[in-house]
């Protein structure tokens, strides 16, 4: 049971930290290589919070509309321009990620620092005690994916992320304004890696370095899950949290395991460039 | 008179090219041991540059993790050096360092290229296999020396075993010679393949590479066939960078691949000078800077980098060359406007 | 004409490689001026090990300035040249190169990366002869990164560090012990040592698990697993970097740290002050120095650094011993009566330093400090209170100097 919820916590923790970069790629075909930055800020909003002497929930309030912002104003001033040069913008986002990692350093400090958990402690679940810290990070992940299924699938404005993303220039031809559209992805791409960082904020370390830990995993997870799907994307990381646990059980090194996984989707990717759960290529 | 100056003008323009060619040269006596070494050093780092500006700036390329390539040339530099004791060894541990970074490199573009894998896909593939040779190194402690690094290998020594030796140390002149000469060897190569057929299509891969291939080429052939020259330059700078510094996991990791693409992008990619101002430069500053300087240059760096991406893809290199093209033009009409209405 | 050109071109070229064939180490580097010693500081400021680093440097600076109010060495100022690596290899060696052929210093100081050190150790210490003070905990040994005349490590090994602590943790907390590691050098060297002495063994514990990660594992909850269904009593994890905090914090989380106790060498007063206090309180550590000890010349060194650089650093025993570095090298080169390298070296063994964390010296046999070891386990105030004082230990490698 407990190797299940593991596994479950941990595929819920990647599909978390991934969503944002997904949702980025899927619409915009832009791989957002400040995404591991974009989570980091997300963590430091809970530690200002936290200075401020406000409780937890304010953190995971305040990080998504902080990054949110900054995606907006990213997006306008550094990837807009860049529309045509799908190249140039996977560049113009390491050199963000360069620059925000060195001012977060420059105004916190290199040092680590701390935000407190909105839970501590374990629960009963289906007779076994589990963190319900964990629980609560699949809880909100399952909770986030579904306002992004409700967003996507029961709004107007999914409808155009949605038709964006199947015909870019059909949908320019109706009317639709991809500028706006691209906005508010990118937009809901940094928030929703921003309340990653803070989620995640009791169960790893707090320092400028922080965004680096995930970048490569929440890349993974894209790209073998499917580049243009939501499903794709619970399934990639799902299918690589999974893997990850089980090998890591049955082999007992972590150090095996994340060379064979890491190998494993190199294989993938080659195999299904367009992921494993996408059904049409591009 | 006039033509007169526009020769002389010409004759200096060419000369200029070997301007720094002769200010290398002559360097080494103006500065001490350790400045000499570490000139040398960003050399090689100007030379793995130009391996990295041959797949990315020319036929366009975007590679995350180049610095496997280095640091596969480095550690088979040494692990030769460490275990194979003949005469001549260090010419076999050369022949190491090229053939096994170009073995990869071969592999993983036919691999890749041939699946399909390309562009953004092709960068975020080579980044995780960056990752993953950075960990191999560090934890395969009984080959590579695991996180400290390989140590314990013989002084690579060139010349005619038993004839006449020349042990290749950073701060002697051999060094700094071969590495002079492989800079210029390199520029050579570069210069005519620009100018060759072969450059020309190179070129065109990075420009349109579904009109190439429409037009009969393979194209996944030319991809793998600069990325194995690429790889083979990166692995011999590899080698030499093994007497100026050590080998340890952090020569094959993200930030040395990062540091090679921040080079290039800054000095300029796709030219000839731009790997070399980039190395240069950027290596200077942060030999020079220490602290939270550091941090303000890696910030700025940040910045320059962004706007170079954006707005100056020709780097510190083009806004030099534009800064002399304006000098020039102020010059001429400064001077000739009467003569060149005749 | 054009000939001529090409002429004169190929002339300039052949000379110009003629110049650079002929030239040899020219010019000269700095040598002290008749006012000031210098000595260099090589530490991560910036970079992965600025948590460690930073602190280090400011300690360093700190001694600096006060053995200069109080009058410097032999009459002159200390001079420090400062430098940052980055935490990158390669920038270590750079810089160590340039503070000992550039500036030509005395000494260097400071350094926590193993790789760094060897690096620093091997190709310039031992090469150039500049003794290069290391002030941070390591796995000692007989290699060259570890064995040098030019090598002064005053942090502990192995023999100071564990070899009493392991059994008094088995005495005092359990029988069960569970080894958590990174694969890295002195983590294998710190179990191999543990094995081969059979710390565990007798003292009547037993090992119920050994678990060997990658460098990055970032969610640990197998391992965790792991670690909850062996039963064990005592967890002792040898991860370095951030990488701890993620084991620590997971470990808190699953409630493991209401059964089981925590005790490693890493974790101090760099960041367990950070930690809930429900987790902290109970953490057992054993190193050289505690920022709790009462003496004098404790709450004189603290008082000196919380007015310099505030009270926000947890003073850890790198930091101490990055400031007390300075001090030995201070008395040493005061005994040896002249500014000199090898003359400070041969002095080194022969002076003690009244320390902060008790009185230190140099081994001769291995230049490693005879350091107060003391075992310390942390209380909800983010303090370390001090369990057991287990005196000097002389350091016991397989390095000895008077054999080379």
């Amino acid at each position: 049971m407990v190797v299940f919820l593991n596994a479950l916590s941990s595929s819920m923790i990647l599909i978390l930290v991934s969503l944002g970069l997904g949702i980025i790629f899927g619409q915009m075909n832009v791989f957002n290589l400040a995404h591991g930055e974009f989570f980091m800020l997300g963590a430091y909003a809970a530690v200002i919070t936290g200075l401020m002497g406000l409780p937890p929930i304010a953190g995971l309030i305040f990080a998504p509309l902080f990054v949110g912002l900054i995606g907006i104003v990213v997006e306008r001033l550094l990837i807009r321009p860049l529309y045509a040069r799908p190249m140039d913008t996977l560049l113009v986002t390491w050199g963000l990620s360069m620059v925000l990692k060195q001012l977060i350093q420059l105004i916190f400090g290199a040092g680590h620092r701390n935000a407190d958990a909105l839970f501590t402690g374990s629960m009963n679940i289906f007779g076994t005690e589990y963190p319900i810290y964990r629980i609560f990070i699949i809880v909100i992940t399952l909770a986030l994916l579904g306002i992004v299924f409700f967003l996507y699938f029961r709004t107007s404005f999914g409808l155009k992320m949605r038709m964006v993303i199947q015909n870019r220039q059909q949908a320019m031809a109706m009317g639709i304004n991809t500028v706006s559209v691209d906005r508010m992805t990118f937009a809901l791409g940094s928030a929703l890696a921003g309340i990653a960082g803070a989620i995640m904020t009791p169960l790893m370390f707090i320092s400028p370095e922080m965004g680096a830990s995930y970048l490569t995993n929440s890349f993974i997870v894209v790209i073998i899950g499917g580049v243009s799907s939501l499903i794709g994307l619970v399934g990639g990381g799902m299918t690589y949290g999974i893997a990850k646990t089980i090998i890591d059980f049955v082999i007992a090194n972590s150090f095996l395991t994340n060379i064979i996984v890491l190998l494993l989707a190199i294989v993938i990717i080659r195999l299904k460039p367009n992921g494993i759960f996408t059904r049409k290529s591009r | 008179m006039n033509s007169n100056a526009q020769g002389r003008s010409r004759a200096l323009s060419k000369a200029m090219p070997l301007l720094p060619l002769i200010i290398f040269l002559i360097l080494p006596s103006f500065l001490t041991g350790f400045q000499t070494e570490l000139i040398a050093k960003f050399l090689v780092f100007a030379i793995v540059g130009i391996s990295y500006d041959l797949i990315w700036g020319f036929a366009g390329i975007s590679n995350f993790g180049h610095a496997v390539f280095f640091g596969l040339g480095a550690y088979g530099f040494g692990l030769t050096l460490k275990y194979v004791h003949i005469p001549g060894a260090t010419y076999l541990a050369f022949a190491a360092a090229i053939l096994l970074p170009l073995a990869f490199g071969i592999f993983l573009s036919v691999f890749l290229h041939h699946g399909k894998v390309a562009g953004a896909f092709f960068a975020v593939v080579t980044m995780c296999l960056c990752v993953a040779f950075e960990s191999i190194a560090s934890a395969w402690t009984d080959v590579t020396g695991g996180m400290n690094g390989l140590y314990g290998f013989d002084t690579p020594v060139l010349g005619i075993p038993g004839v006449f030796e020349i042990e290749l140390l950073g701060f002697t002149v051999p060094y700094y010679c071969i590495v002079i000469t492989l800079a210029v060897l390199l520029l050579g190569l570069w210069t005519i393949m620009k100018r060759r057929n072969f450059g020309k299509v190179i070129a065109a891969l990075k420009n349109d590479e579904n009109r190439l291939a429409f037009l009969g080429y393979n194209v996944n052939l030319l991809k793998t066939v600069i990325f194995a020259i690429s790889c083979a330059v990166a692995g011999l700078a590899g080698a030499l960078y093994v007497p100026v510094s050590t080998i340890s996991p952090s020569v094959l990791g993200m930030n040395m691949s990062i540091q090679i693409l921040v080079w290039v992008a800054v000095g300029g990619r796709g030219s000839l000078w731009g790997p070399i101002i980039g190395a240069l430069l950027v290596c200077t500053m942060e030999q020079l800077l220490s602290g939270i300087l550091l941090d303000f240059w890696l910030l700025i760096l940040g910045v320059f980098f962004i706007l170079v991406v954006m707005f100056w893809p020709d780097g510190f290199a083009g806004l030099l060359k534009k800064a002399g093209s304006m000098l020039r033009r102020s010059r001429s009409t400064q001077k000739g406007d009467g003569h060149h209405a005749a | 004409m054009k000939r001529m050109k090409t002429r004169i071109l190929a002339a300039t070229l052949a000379a110009a490689t003629l110049v650079t064939l002929t030239a040899g180490c020219s010019g000269g580097g700095g040598g002290d001026s008749a006012e000031t010693i210098k000595i260099g500081s090589l530490n991560h400021v910036t970079g992965v090990g600025a948590p460690w680093g930073d602190p280090m440097q400011k300690a360093i600076e700190l001694a600096v300035e006060e053995i200069n109010a109080d009058g410097g060495v032999l009459g002159k100022q200390i001079e420090l040249i400062a430098e940052d690596d980055n935490t990158d290899t390669d920038m270590a060696l750079q810089k160590a190169k340039k503070l000992a052929l550039e500036d030509e210093v005395q000494a260097i100081f400071g350094g926590v990366w193993s790789s760094i050190r060897a690096a620093v150790v091997t190709n310039v210490a031992d090469k150039y002869k500049v003794p290069y003070f290391y002030p941070t905990y390591n796995e000692g040994g007989g290699s060259l990164a570890n064995c040098s005349r030019y090598y002064i490590c005053t942090g502990m090994i192995p023999n100071q560090q564990i070899e009493e602590f392991i059994p008094y943790l088995i005495e005092n907390y359990g029988k069960k012990i569970y080894l958590v590691g990174i694969d890295e050098v002195f983590i294998t060297e710190s179990w191999k040592y543990i094995e081969e002495n059979k710390l565990v063994e007798k003292a009547g514990g037993e090992i119920v698990g050994k678990d060997l990660t990658s460098w990055e594992v970032g969610d640990w909850s197998s391992c965790l697993q792991r670690i909850k269904e062996s039963g064990a009593d005592i967890v002792y994890p040898y991860i370095g970097g951030s990488e701890m905090i993620n084991f620590v914090k997971q470990f808190y989380d699953f409630g493991l740290n209401e059964t089981m106790t925590l005790a490693s060498v890493y974790l101090d007063e760099t960041f367990v002050p950070d930690f809930p206090a429900d987790l902290r309180e109970g953490i057992l550590c054993s190193a050289s120095y505690f920022q709790s000890i009462d003496t004098p010349r404790n709450k004189e060194f603290i008082e000196a650094f919380q007015a310099k650089y505030g009270t926000d650093i947890g003073i850890s025993n790198a930091v101490e011993g990055a400031y007390t570095s300075v001090y030995l090298w201070a008395a040493a080169v005061e005994k040896a009566g002249k500014v000199d390298r090898e003359a400070m070296l041969d002095a080194l063994p022969t002076v003690t330093v009244d320390a902060p964390s008790g009185e230190i010296r140099i081994s001769e046999v291995n230049n490693h400090a005879v350091l107060h070891s003391y075992i310390a386990e942390c209380q909800a105030d983010g303090q370390f209170k001090v369990l057991v004082d287990l005196g000097e230990i002389e350091p016991i490698s397989a390095c000895d100097l008077r054999k080379k």
